[in-house]
C-alpha cells in the first residue's frame, strides 16, 4: 500500500463543536459588554452570525485537516501524515507497538466514528492516534497492525496468537454480534468473556460514599447553611467545591461507568466510560504493584478500590489520571481474584505481618492499630490508615530498593519506618513506625526474597 | 537502639574528609555573607545597634552549629558494598539506609561542581526505576568515584534483571 489511506471524511465535523463552543463564548462576552443596549432581535441576529460564522470556520478547518492527514502501511512501519502548515509525520515501528487500543471519544460516538490508539515501546512520543475510522475500519487496523506487531517480535498487549485470528471468522462477522459478544459490547471488542464488570449502581452509590466526594459536599453544605442563618455572610468560593465535586464525578463515575475487565493473552483488558468509551491493556509484565484503598464508609458495605503502578504507562489525560484505577468498586473476593490474576498466588490477606507497636501511638492515636508490615515468600505487604484504610502489595520480583528511615522523635520512642521502593505511580509501600528491632530484620528479608524471586523468575521485558 | 543502622558486613565506608570541609565552607558564605550585608545595612540605615547585635548573634550562632553539624554528617554518612546489594547510610538526626541491589541499579551517575572539584570530591548516584530510592554518596574522592561507578555498572549489567 503504497497510496496513503484517508480517515473517514466525517472527522471534519467532530472538532465543529469546540468552534461552537468558541463562537457562543464569544456571543456570552459580547452580550456581557453591550449590556442592555441591544434589543432582543437584534442580539439573536448577533450570536447566529457569530456562531454561525464558528461553525463555518470549524468545518473548514476540519475539512482542510482532515484533507491533509493520511497514514501508510508498509512493511515496517505505520506512518501517520498530517497538519496542514506545518508538516508532521509520525511513526510506529511495528517492533515498537505497545498496544493498539480503540476509544470512543464522545464527539466522535455522536458520528459513530472511532479514535485508534497505538502505544509504543520507550520514548516520550508514546502514543499516536488517527482519528476517526469507522468501527469495522478501525477494528481491521487493529488487528492489522497487532499481527504485523506480532510477526515483528514485539511484545504487543492482545497481540492475536495463532488460531485466534480464526475464531467467529472476519471481523465484519463480530460486528454483527458473534457468539463471544457479552452483553453491552461494541463490535471492536472481541475477547474473552468479562472476569468482572462494576455495575453502575454500585459505582455511584460507592462514590457517594467516598471521602473524595463527601468532602467538597458538606463543605458546600457548611457554607450555605452558613450563608442562610448569617445573613451577612457572603457565599464566597462554592464555586471551587462545586467544580471539585464535578471533578470528582467525571473521574470517578463518568468515566469508570461499566467497567468491564477481561483476560487477554498478554494483559488484562479494561473498557469502561459514558460519554467516552474508552479501552486499555493492563500488560501482565510490566504490573508492578498494587494498592488497594477501603475507606472507611466503604466498610459496612464490603467494597474496596484496588490502583495499579504499571511501568512506563503514559499517562491517560481524557479521564483524569484513572488510567491507573484496577478495580474503581468491587467486593474483597472479587479484588483478590483480580490480584490473582496479575500475580499467581499472591493473596495479601493471608501475609504474615509485624504490627505497629503500642508506643508509637504519638505518630497516629488511632491509626497506629492499622499499621503493619510483612512478608511471605511471594510479596511483601504494608497496610496504614483507619479513615482510609490503604494496603500496598508489591511482588518480591518488583522490588527496586529497600529503605529504612527514622526521625529523631521516632528513635526517641523506637520505631522507624521500612520502604519497598518501586517505580512512580499510586502505590507506597511504607510500614510506617514500625518496631525499630523488627524494622532491620524485615529489609535484610525483603532484600533477600527480592533476590530470590529475580534469580528464579525468567527476565521479562 | 543503633544496631537499626549498623553495616551489613563488617564497617561502613566512610565518605572524604573533605566533605565536611566544603559542607564548613557553603556555611560560612551562606550565613556570613547575608549576615554581615545585614548588620551593615541595619547599622547604617536604622542605626538599632541591639538589632545588628542580635543578627550577629545569630549569624555567629548558625555557623557554629554548621560547624559541628559538617562534622558529624560526614561522620554519618557511609556506604557498603555487600555481595548483592549496595547500601548507603546518611543522616544525623533524620537517619536514612537504603539499600540497592545491584540487579536493579539502571545507571549511575558520578557528579562534581567546581568546588568540589577543587576538593577532589565528587557526588556518586544510583539511579533504579523508582525515583524514590534517591542513593546519592557525596564526598567520594574522585578516582574511587569512577571505580565506584564502573564496578556498579559492571555487576548491574551481569546481574541485571528487566523491570
Amino acid at each position: 500500500m503504497t497510496q496513503g489511506q484517508r480517515t473517514h471524511p466525517a472527522s471534519a465535523f467532530v472538532r465543529v463543536w469546540l468552534w461552537v463552543a468558541a463562537g457562543l463564548f464569544a456571543f456570552g462576552r459580547d452580550l456581557v459588554e453591550s449590556g442592555g443596549d441591544r434589543s432582543l432581535l437584534s442580539a439573536l441576529w448577533v450570536g447566529l452570525a457569530l456562531v454561525g460564522a464558528a461553525a463555518l470556520l470549524g468545518v473548514v478547518f476540519g475539512y482542510l485537516s482532515w484533507r491533509f492527514t493520511r497514514y501508510f502501511i508498509d512493511g515496517r512501519e505505520i506512518r501517520i501524515e498530517s497538519g496542514i502548515l506545518t508538516r508532521r509525520s509520525r511513526r510506529a515501528p511495528y517492533e515498537r507497538i505497545q498496544s493498539v487500543d480503540i476509544a470512543e471519544p464522545f464527539a466522535a460516538r455522536i458520528f459513530r466514528l472511532c479514535e485508534l490508539r497505538i502505544e509504543l515501546a520507550g520514548g516520550d512520543d508514546s502514543r499516536l492516534s488517527l482519528q476517526y475510522l469507522r468501527h469495522s475500519d478501525a477494528d481491521r487496523l487493529r488487528h492489522l497492525l497487532l499481527q504485523r506487531a506480532y510477526e515483528a517480535g514485539s511484545q504487543a498487549v492482545g497481540a492475536p496468537v495463532a488460531g485466534a485470528t480464526t475464531d467467529g471468522g472476519s471481523v465484519e462477522g463480530h460486528a454483527e454480534g458473534g457468539p463471544t459478544s457479552g452483553p453491552a459490547l461494541g463490535p471492536h471488542v472481541d475477547l474473552s468473556p468479562p472476569i468482572l464488570v462494576v455495575r453502575p449502581l454500585r459505582l455511584v452509590v460507592a462514590t457517594l460514599l467516598s471521602a473524595e466526594f463527601l468532602v467538597p459536599t458538606l463543605i458546600m453544605a457548611a457554607l450555605l447553611v452558613a450563608g442562610m442563618l448569617f445573613p451577612g455572610f457572603v457565599i464566597v468560593g462554592l464555586l471551587p467545591f462545586l467544580f471539585w465535586v464535578a471533578q470528582v464525578i467525571m473521574s470517578r463515575v463518568v468515566a469508570q461507568w461499566d467497567f468491564t475487565l477481561r483476560r487477554a493473552p498478554t494483559g488484562l483488558h479494561v473498557t469502561r466510560g459514558l460519554l467516552s468509551r474508552i479501552s486499555q491493556t493492563v500488560p501482565y509484565d510490566r504490573v508492578q504493584a498494587v494498592v488497594v484503598h477501603q475507606a472507611a464508609l466503604w466498610r459496612p458495605l464490603h467494597l474496596q478500590r484496588a490502583d495499579v503502578t504499571v511501568a512506563g504507562a503514559s499517562r491517560d489525560t481524557d479521564s483524569g489520571g484513572s488510567s491507573a484505577t484496577l478495580v474503581p468498586v468491587a467486593t474483597p473476593d472479587e479484588v483478590r481474584m483480580v490480584l490473582g490474576e496479575l500475580f499467581a498466588d499472591v493473596d495479601p490477606a493471608v501475609v504474615p505481618r509485624t504490627r505497629a507497636p503500642r508506643r508509637s501511638w504519638p505518630f497516629a492515636p488511632i491509626g497506629w492499630r492499622f499499621r503493619a508490615a510483612g512478608s511471605d515468600e511471594r510479596a511483601f505487604v504494608a497496610e496504614r490508615g483507619w479513615v482510609t484504610h490503604r494496603t500496598d502489595v508489591v511482588p518480591h520480583a518488583k522490588t527496586q530498593s529497600v529503605a529504612v528511615t527514622q526521625g529523631p522523635l521516632q528513635r526517641w520512642r523506637g520505631v522507624a519506618d521500612l520502604v519497598v521502593h518501586t517505580p512512580d505511580g499510586p502505590v507506597d509501600a511504607t510500614g510506617r513506625s514500625l518496631a525499630a528491632d523488627d524494622v532491620r530484620a524485615l529489609a535484610t528479608t525483603q532484600l533477600a526474597r527480592a533476590r530470590h524471586a529475580r534469580e528464579t523468575s525468567p527476565s521479562a521485558m | 537502639m543503633d544496631s537499626l543502622f549498623d553495616p551489613p558486613a563488617e564497617a561502613w565506608q566512610p565518605v572524604s574528609v573533605a566533605l565536611r570541609t566544603l559542607h564548613r565552607l557553603m556555611f560560612v558564605i551562606w550565613i556570613g555573607v547575608p549576615t554581615a550585608i545585614a548588620c551593615v545595612a541595619v547599622a547604617l540605615v536604622l542605626q538599632w545597634w541591639w538589632l545588628v547585635a542580635v543578627l550577629a548573634a545569630a549569624g555567629v550562632a548558625g555557623i557554629v552549629w554548621g560547624w559541628f553539624w559538617a562534622a558529624r554528617s560526614q561522620a554519618a554518612w557511609g556506604f557498603a558494598e555487600n555481595a548483592e546489594d549496595l547500601w548507603i547510610r546518611r543522616g544525623v538526626a533524620w537517619k536514612r539506609l537504603v539499600a540497592v541491589p545491584y540487579g536493579r541499579v539502571q545507571y549511575v551517575d558520578v557528579t562534581a561542581g567546581p568546588l568540589q572539584r577543587a576538593y577532589g570530591i565528587a557526588t556518586v548516584s544510583l539511579h533504579t526505576a523508582s525515583s524514590s530510592t534517591s542513593a546519592v554518596i557525596p564526598g567520594v574522592p574522585a578516582d574511587d568515584a569512577v571505580r565506584l561507578r564502573d564496578r556498579l555498572t559492571e555487576l548491574g549489567k551481569t546481574r541485571g534483571s528487566g523491570i
